[in-house]
């Protein structure tokens, strides 16, 4: 734990990107969500989802299994190191925004 | 760099991801539709249970493959903290409900209160800490108060409050639309916060 400008620096990049937090954040909250669901809960389009996923996936944060027993489907879930970095990056976003409340209303 | 509101947001998604399956309200409803089947059943109509049974389950069904088709499918987080606090809760409700019991036999307060009570304390857990998600249970619990506390046995012919009638079993129904109303609401804010995305966005 560092100081918020320490903080801001550490910020991973392929994590922070706002789409990608979206979907990472929504997989930090389960054990694995199909892409449907990913996409509803970020709002992303099928490409544009597509190809987060892809970046995440080499960036080794995420991993997507496909599965085509009846009907295909798509099931996303974070890697035991991906979630380490996703949580680590929530934590410091928490403690930023504790931080700016702070600076913004000091003494409250 | 993610500003407060942001935050907020994804909070917001984290929350709605871990409790995707409590957002399913049109389960929740379901299980009220099944209750007023038995306050049918209790008046000694068997064919209620018949009728209803098949009913029950053809809409599970479709109930579960419309989640499934229209907003995807979650598998939960298996963490032993979150199934320590469940199975906490339900032994506390469970405890309380039999302390109130046991209180009202001791003092010879018997009476309807103590479902009030306890069908509050499950309307107030269900709401939990996300409990602004959730502001219709907290209205429930309100209204399942004002319910038991008032003297409607004034308003009914016998003289005896509503919910003291047994056939049908007013409570139940009570309860059986609390439900129904609820599920709908949870359902509602899920269809919000997923909302279907026109494939021409981008982001």
């Amino acid at each position: 734990m560092g100081t918020p400008f320490e903080d801001m620096a550490e910020i991973d990049r392929l994590v922070h990107e706002p789409s990608r937090l979206a979907i990472t954040s929504a997989l930090l909250s389960c054990e694995s969500a199909d892409f449907l669901f990913l996409q509803r809960i970020t709002g992303l389009s099928k490409g544009n989802l597509s190809s987060h996923l892809s970046k995440l996936e080499r960036g080794g944060i995420v991993e997507i299994l496909k599965t085509s027993e009846g009907r295909p489907r798509t099931t996303v879930s974070l890697t035991p190191a991906g979630r380490g970095t996703v949580a680590e990056h929530w934590d410091r976003l928490t403690r930023l925004r504790d931080a700016a409340r702070e600076w913004t209303a000091p003494g409250e | 760099m993610a500003v407060p509101h942001d935050i907020d947001r994804l909070e917001r998604i984290r929350h709605v991801t871990a409790n995707y399956l409590d957002y399913q309200g049109l389960y929740t409803s379901l299980f009220g539709v099944f209750l007023i089947f038995l306050v049918f059943m209790d008046q000694g109509r068997l064919e209620a249970l018949i009728l209803g049974v098949p009913v029950v389950v053809t809409l599970n069904i479709l109930i579960r493959r419309h989640y499934r088709k229209r907003f995807g499918d979650v598998r939960p987080l298996r963490s032993p903290n979150r199934t320590l606090v469940q199975v906490g809760v339900t032994v506390l409700v469970l405890g309380g409900f039999l302390a109130a019991v046991v209180i009202a036999n001791a003092f010879d307060r018997q009476g309807l209160w103590i479902y009030g009570l306890l069908l509050m304390g499950l309307l107030v857990l269900t709401a939990g800490w996300h409990w602004r998600m959730r502001p219709h249970y907290l209205v429930s619990a309100a209204v399942a108060l004002v319910l038991f506390v008032l003297p409607l046995g004034a308003l009914t012919p016998s003289g005896s409050h509503p919910f003291e009638i047994t056939s049908p079993n007013v409570l139940l129904l009570v309860v059986a639309v609390m439900f129904v109303v609820n599920g709908l609401l949870d359902h509602r804010t899920l269809v919000r916060t997923l909302r279907p995305v026109a494939e021409s966005e981008t982001d």
